[in-house]
């Protein structure tokens, strides 16, 4: 009877503080959101060339660099898709089923993992290297706010990046994606760019487009804050750059489930 | 004229150590105080403390007349860009060259990309031979060059103070005559200075308050002004 009673009261205490935890941890993300936020509406003139800069560079780093990767990934999706609902067309709507799956779900998702895993992970790595080693406590001295000029560089460049991965994503995906089938099998596809066109609404546009923006925006806070966070042990950047992808994936799932149950159920 | 005061000022160690016990002391204009301390990180602490980087637990820090407020670091941004801070935790910006570190804050504050190092900046780096190195990366430098990269833009900052640990690590044996002249010049026109030395060198070029922590305790041991301890 002691046993079981202090075993249940180890439990709820346990129970307890992970749920505290999670709590703050989830206020400290939200504080931060804002703190971000915030700057675009002071907007201090001081420093704003500076982050112009970053932000052009960050786009580059972020999208630029990515397309190698996102169009070969586009066009290997779209056209396996397409594939396989040309056998099924006889039950489903080709065009309908391809913006449901390419515009509304896996455009958004599959962007914010190349994302997740080039460049969230790559941010907080530098932001927690710069954290151990001092070296935004050297931005600090010189006067200038790592906030601004770290920070809002990359939710801007970040959140930009996604945005326009999302969109060459789904064109390549759908446009690649018939041309290849077209032009490699004999599959028979019948009047598939028009039934994509008809099937497509402005509600699933704003969707794709509204997903891509809070995945962009989640991730960004998210491996910003992991970075900052860092304990100054050189063995923590690692830990940090983890729990920098693995919190982002389950973010994005969480935001999309309640992004697609708002808009469709 | 009063540059620093510290009134009641507690700082927690952040890792071995005593931290600082409450704590009174003033830095004038032109001052030199030489710190000696029983713990190399009780002194780290202090400098820490000076340079507004370590929080302190109560007390009031007083910089030019103005208490500052530490509820929000945005507020210390102003004053830590008059406090030039050389110590071991020193560092600079990894993935810009020494040029952009040196010209980093005339660019920020100047919002314009296209600012150059101006005439007494690259005279500083001929003289404490960096110059030939602006284009090169900190990783791309030796230890050396990068401390005299960090001294030049503390300096170019045109601090009121200079917490200065262990100036010479930061001069090494050829530079160590330009350090203590370019620091004097300095001293002369205003800057105080504020550092830790086990080099005679320094100890001798730098006569001033002696500041002693001892446990934690912080006094002035011999002072050729008034100060309290």
């Amino acid at each position: 009877m002691y046993d079981s009673y202090h075993i249940m009261k180890s439990i709820a205490g346990y129970t307890g503080r992970k749920t505290l935890e999670f709590i703050n941890h989830l206020l400290d993300i939200f504080a931060f959101t804002f703190r971000l936020m915030e700057l675009f509406i002071t907007r201090p003139v001081e420093g704003r060339a500076l982050i112009k800069k970053a932000v052009v560079e960050q786009i580059y780093f972020t999208a630029v660099q990515a397309l190698p990767m996102i169009i070969p990934l586009a066009l290997m999706v779209g056209s396996m898709l397409i594939i396989q609902f040309t056998k099924l067309s006889g039950d489903f709507d080709l065009g309908k089923v391809t913006v449901v799956l390419v515009v509304r779900e896996l455009g958004p998702i599959i962007t914010a993992l190349l994302v997740i895993l080039r460049s969230a992970t790559a941010v907080t790595i530098e932001i927690s290297a710069m954290t151990v080693f001092n070296e935004i406590e050297a931005l600090e001295m010189s006067g200038v706010d790592p906030m601004r000029i770290v920070s809002f560089a990359r939710f801007v460049g970040i959140t930009t990046a996604v945005l326009c991965l999302f969109i060459v994503f789904d064109i390549v995906a759908i446009f690649g994606g018939y041309a290849i089938v077209w032009v490699a099998t004999d599959v028979t596809m019948g009047s598939f760019l028009p039934l994509v066109a008809k099937a497509i609404t402005p509600t699933d546009m704003v969707v794709g487009l509204l997903k891509a923006l809070t995945f962009g925006v989640s991730i960004t806070v998210i491996s910003l804050y992991h970075g900052f966070n860092t304990k100054k042990i050189i063995t923590m950047i690692p830990v940090s750059a983890s729990k920098t992808a693995v919190e982002s994936f389950f973010w994005i799932m969480v935001i999309n489930i309640i992004i697609s149950g708002v808009f469709y159920l | 004229m009063t540059l620093i005061e510290l009134k009641n000022y507690v700082l927690t160690p952040e890792k071995n150590g005593h931290g600082i016990s409450p704590c009174h002391l003033c830095i004038g204009k032109g001052d030199i105080v030489s710190i000696q301390s029983d713990s190399a990180n009780d002194a780290h602490l202090l400098f820490k403390g000076l340079a507004t980087l370590s929080y302190p637990q109560k007390g009031t820090y007083v910089f030019q007349g103005r208490a500052l407020d530490f509820s929000d670091y945005r507020n210390l941004l102003k004053t830590k860009k008059n406090i030039g801070y050389l110590t071991s935790s020193t560092t600079l910006i990894s993935n810009r060259s020494i040029r952009d570190n040196l010209s980093l804050g005339n660019v920020y504050f100047g919002n314009d990309l296209s600012v150059k190092l101006d005439q007494e900046t690259l005279d500083l780096c001929r003289d404490f031979g960096i110059e030939a190195l602006l284009d090169e990366r900190p990783v791309n430098l030796g230890l050396a060059d990068n401390k005299r990269a960090m001294f030049i833009r503390e300096l170019i900052k045109k601090p009121r103070v200079m917490l200065f640990e262990n100036p010479e690590d930061f001069s090494g044996l050829i530079y160590k005559s330009t350090l203590i002249r370019v620091l004097k010049e300095e001293i002369k026109a205003g800057m105080a200075l504020v550092f830790l030395t086990y080099d005679e060198d320094f100890m001798n070029a730098f006569p001033g308050i002696i500041l002693e922590i001892k446990k934690g305790g912080v006094s002035f041991v011999s002072d050729s002004q008034t100060h309290s301890g």
